[in-house]
């Protein structure tokens, strides 16, 4: 009955388990209200009848006056072409224009996450390439570590930490 | 330091190039707290120089401290000067040497008997019997390698292991926040549904609404005609009944009434007889 160029859409295709995991903590709220939202959309189509439901001509031609009248009723409405509604406004564009722009945000917010997964996997290798405490000098441990090192051209006072310092944001003893 | 090490003097001083080649290169950073990818340039570099392929390791192999002092005799004095004495001169030998070399030292008065000299002696006596004290000597042995060991946990153990948990936790929160960005196509796929819920449901009420105005129309010509036929029936019925009633006289009521009591006089007398 409706047009073949519209394929009709009767249940959610959408796995709320899924979506529910791998939900951000903060959005769950928006997640309910989609949900709610999707939901009142699913039942108004489950309430309502699939296909035009079948009208019992046969008992009404035994109780109509003119049994004719059932039969030009039964012709008239078996030959009843409704039609699919329009998306008049255009709707489905606009939402698919939309979903192909996030999408491409998405992607684009994936490659700087793998990026930075990246460096932080090579970091973690890097630290294991580092020589034993017990195989480095002095010396060799200031240059892996340079800020461990005290420079004598910029001495620091007790308790040596950098809060501490004159010069600092906060310290209290002088300017 | 390190802003000395980026601005290109020590590297300069290290690979033996001409003096602040890179000094514009690389900016000077904050000494406190340089970031991944400096500490990653650093260690690259400096791995390069300790253990890069110009290092010569075969002929001055990387030093390293160990855990364990060699073993000694007489607490202090290596075992090794020992073993070198034994194949020429036999057990005895290290000990007459030792004897033979401080008579010789005496004679010669390159070791002078003046009021110094028994601090010599007397110090190296006092090491031997704090090193093979059964009480002392391991004590003291468990102090200094706790001292060594805590020094090694907050130099480095411990901030590399805080690196290294830092990084992990980095990588597990970002792996479930790709795993969020899978919420947007459910987004994407819930909005593209709802258009076409909406549609559905449109066309579903529209299908209703066809067959609840056919419905309508058959059952309102079925009622009327129930209509019809039920006030044909009241009507006729009421007429036959009032017609009745009118043909019934006074006379014919009165005996009907006596009639009536008669049989229930009979019953009653019937009633008292059983009683």
């Amino acid at each position: 009955m409706a047009s073949g160029a519209t394929k009709r859409v009767v249940s959610s295709a959408i796995d709320w388990t899924r979506f529910a995991a791998v939900c951000p903590k903060w959005q769950v709220e928006m997640l309910r209200a989609t949900k709610a939202k999707h939901d009142t959309f699913v039942n108004k189509v489950h309430q309502l009848p699939e296909n035009l439901p079948k009208i019992d001509f046969a008992s009404y031609k035994s109780r109509l006056p003119d049994p004719t009248m059932a039969d030009r009723f039964q012709k008239a409405y078996e030959a009843l072409s409704i039609p699919y509604p329009v998306d008049k406004a255009n709707l489905l564009q606009k939402v698919e224009a939309q979903n192909s722009e996030k999408e491409q945000e998405v992607k684009r917010f994936k490659t700087e996450i793998q990026a930075e997964i990246e460096e932080s996997k090579s970091f973690l290798k890097k630290i294991d390439t580092l020589p034993k405490f017990e195989e480095m000098t002095e010396e060799m441990f200031c240059y892996y570590f340079p800020e461990t090192w005290q420079d004598p051209a910029k001495p620091k006072f007790w308790p040596y930490v950098e809060t501490e310092q004159p010069g600092a944001p906060g310290f209290k003893y002088a300017k | 330091m390190l802003s000395a090490f980026r601005t290109g003097a020590l590297r300069s001083i290290v690979q033996g190039h001409g003096t602040f080649k890179v000094l514009s290169v690389v900016p000077a950073r904050n000494a406190s707290a340089p970031s991944k990818q400096d500490r990653i340039d650093t260690w690259d570099y400096v791995n390069s120089v300790y253990f890069g392929p110009e290092r010569d390791m075969k002929n001055f192999p990387h030093p390293t401290q160990p855990a364990q002092h060699e073993p000694v005799r007489m607490g202090v004095l290596p075992a090794s000067w020992f073993e070198f004495f034994y194949p020429k001169t036999g057990v005895t030998g290290p000990y007459v040497f030792l004897g033979g070399m401080t008579l010789w030292m005496m004679s010669k008065e390159i070791m002078v008997v003046d009021h110094y000299f028994w601090e010599f002696p007397a110090f190296w006596a006092m090491v031997y019997w704090v090193s093979t004290s059964p009480k002392m000597g391991p004590k003291l042995k468990q102090y200094i390698s706790d001292k060594i060991e805590m020094r090694k946990n907050i130099l480095y153990e411990r901030p590399l292991a805080k690196m290294r948990d830092a990084e992990e936790k980095n990588i597990s929160n970002l792996q479930r926040l790709l795993e969020e960005c899978e919420t947007a196509s459910f987004v994407n796929q819930a909005k593209k549904e709802g258009v076409e819920l909406q549609l559905e449901a449109a066309y579903r009420q529209r299908l209703n609404t066809a067959f609840q105005e056919v419905k309508k129309r058959l059952d309102y010509e079925v009622e009327i005609t129930n209509v019809k036929r039920k006030f044909e029936q009241d009507h006729m019925v009421n007429w036959i009944v009032s017609s009745v009633t009118k043909s019934i006289t006074p006379q014919q009521e009165k005996e009907s009434i006596q009639s009536c009591i008669q049989t229930l006089k009979q019953l009653a007398s019937k009633q008292t007889a059983a009683a």
